[in-house]
């Protein structure tokens, strides 16, 4: 089996594993490991269910995620605090983005 | 606030992290249940500010040397790192806590003691009662059950119509609401037996109400001490109109009669005149139950003088009062110089002394009919001579003289 095959069936699974959980109602925090990120207004933002910080400076923080990298772009970006379950990032956000 | 408290107790440490993978150092901080707080980016430094705690700090020396990182000091805080620097002294630290002890100890006694709503009844009379009552000063707080005082006021005083008992930190509070006048009088009324309502005094009825009895006179009747205006003895008439039977009842009903009363006053013009010197002098004691310690002891000898003391009792919490007092004790020094009054002045203190004379009628609600006074001021005195007439209650109670037994007792003579 070649690689671009191999990488295919790997992007198969989550989708079949997403599809059964939508079938059964569970939510895709729980069953795919999703993040969740809750924004109180422009100053404030949680995330939970993440893997680490990528690169960090008071105007971008970039966080791993289980399947995506999620930046945060702002100014007087913190850290207010920092664990294993969630971390909350205090500041003026400009906009959250999403990559692959 | 909370937290703050739980991250002071146990200590934390404001640092500064540089080196090649600090992210990585983060992560693995967060992986291994290190907490991390307000991390801020430091560009001067070309790394990361923030805090750790001191359990946190020792633990990531492994992780230090796997990401080829360095923290750096810039702050202590918190318990662990106030007594190591203080170890040295231990006495001090022995002096806290034998303070809390002591505080901790005094909090468990009522040290205050607050009377409101008393009019009849004096705030000395209830700190006596309450003294009575081994519920004073110093009284351990387990040992007060309010509902039992609350009960306990009510029975010993007629006048106290409710009452509330509470205890706030270290202070008693007494809430008092008086009964009117009126219930005490009610509750002086016979209430079996055979009773006539007599007069009090000499007057003129200015009106009667017969509630139960035989009324025996009428309004505009002129009355003298001790004559009967209503009867206890009903008496049951027959076909001819002539008494067959008699019943004997407690008489109940309002008289009211008109009374003369005079009152005069003789107010010399010279009098002696309290004249201030201008010295004063102040002096502070402390006072730790009752024991006095004088901070500031008196030093003046005044031969007359007026003192005013003023007590600040320490309260290191809202209603959390101890047993330390702080008496400040004002003095005035004075001499009695002889003055005379003007002629104004003179009459001004008469009238305000026929004003209390009305005062005495006025707020008992007795209606006054006609007041005359008359001021007569010479050099050496002022005489005022008042007359007024008011009506005022008659009511008061005696046995019912009963018919039958009288005769009876003449029969057998």
């Amino acid at each position: 089996m070649t690689r671009k095959h191999r990488a295919n069936k790997n992007n198969q699974i989550p989708e079949r594993g997403s599809r059964l959980a939508d079938g059964i109602g569970l939510p895709r925090d729980v069953s795919c490991g999703a993040a969740i990120i809750t924004v109180s207004g422009r100053r404030e933002l949680v995330v939970e269910n993440y893997k680490g910080i990528v690169s960090y400076d008071d105007e971008c923080i970039c966080i791993q995620t289980k399947d995506c990298k999620v930046t945060v772009s702002g100014c007087r970006l913190k850290v207010d605090y920092y664990t294993n379950e969630e971390m909350k990032i205090v500041g003026l956000i400009h906009q959250i983005c999403y990559e692959v | 606030m909370l937290l703050s408290i739980v991250k002071f107790l146990q200590g934390y440490m404001h640092v500064t992290l540089t080196g090649r993978a600090k992210e990585r150092f983060l992560n693995l901080c967060c992986k291994k249940n290190i907490l991390i707080w307000n991390l801020v980016p430091n560009k001067e430094a070309g790394g990361f500010d923030f805090c750790i705690s001191l359990k946190g700090f020792r633990s990531s020396k492994e992780l230090l040397k796997k990401t080829h990182t360095n923290l750096k000091i810039r702050k202590k805080c918190g318990l662990p790192f106030l007594m190591h620097r203080y170890r040295a002294r231990k006495l001090f630290a022995l002096g806290i806590f034998l303070c809390i002890l002591l505080l901790f100890g005094c909090s468990r006694y009522v040290w205050k003691i607050e009377v409101n709503g008393t009019s009849s009844l004096s705030e000395d009379m209830i700190l006596t009662w309450l003294e009575a009552q081994e519920k004073s000063f110093g009284t351990k707080k387990s040992e007060i059950d309010c509902a039992a005082l609350e009960a306990a006021l009510r029975s010993d005083y007629d006048v106290v119509a409710w009452t509330s008992v509470k205890l706030e930190g270290t202070k008693l509070t007494v809430d008092i609401q008086e009964s009117l006048p009126q219930d005490e009088k009610k509750a002086d009324l016979p209430q079996e037996g055979a009773w006539d309502i007599v007069a009090s005094e000499d007057a003129t009825i200015a009106s009667i109400y017969t509630r139960q009895g035989t009324p025996m006179v009428e309004k505009g009747a002129k009355v003298s001490k001790g004559a009967v205006l209503i009867s206890g003895r009903l008496d049951i008439m027959d076909d001819n109109g002539e008494v067959a039977n008699s019943r004997y009842v407690v008489s109940d009903g309002d008289v009211t009669g008109t009374v003369k009363r005079t009152w005069e006053n003789e107010i010399p013009r010279t009098y002696q005149k309290k004249d201030y010197t201008g010295e004063t002098e102040t002096s502070y004691t402390l006072q730790f139950g009752s024991f006095r310690l004088p901070i500031k002891p008196e030093k003046a000898a005044y031969s007359a003088c007026e003192t005013m003391v003023k007590d600040y009792q320490l309260e290191i919490l809202k209603n959390l009062y101890l047993p330390v007092h702080l008496l400040k004790t004002t003095r005035k020094a004075y001499v009695y110089k002889d003055a005379t009054y003007t002629k104004d002045e003179v009459e001004a203190l008469a009238k305000e002394g026929w004003e209390s004379f009305l005062e005495n009628f006025t707020q008992k609600g007795l209606p006054i009919i006609v007041k005359n006074v008359k001021i007569d001021t010479d050099e050496t005195k002022c005489s005022i001579r008042g007359s007024l007439k008011a009506e005022v209650p008659l009511v008061t109670y005696a046995p019912t003289e009963r018919v039958r037994e009288t005769e009876e007792l003449q029969e057998t003579k």
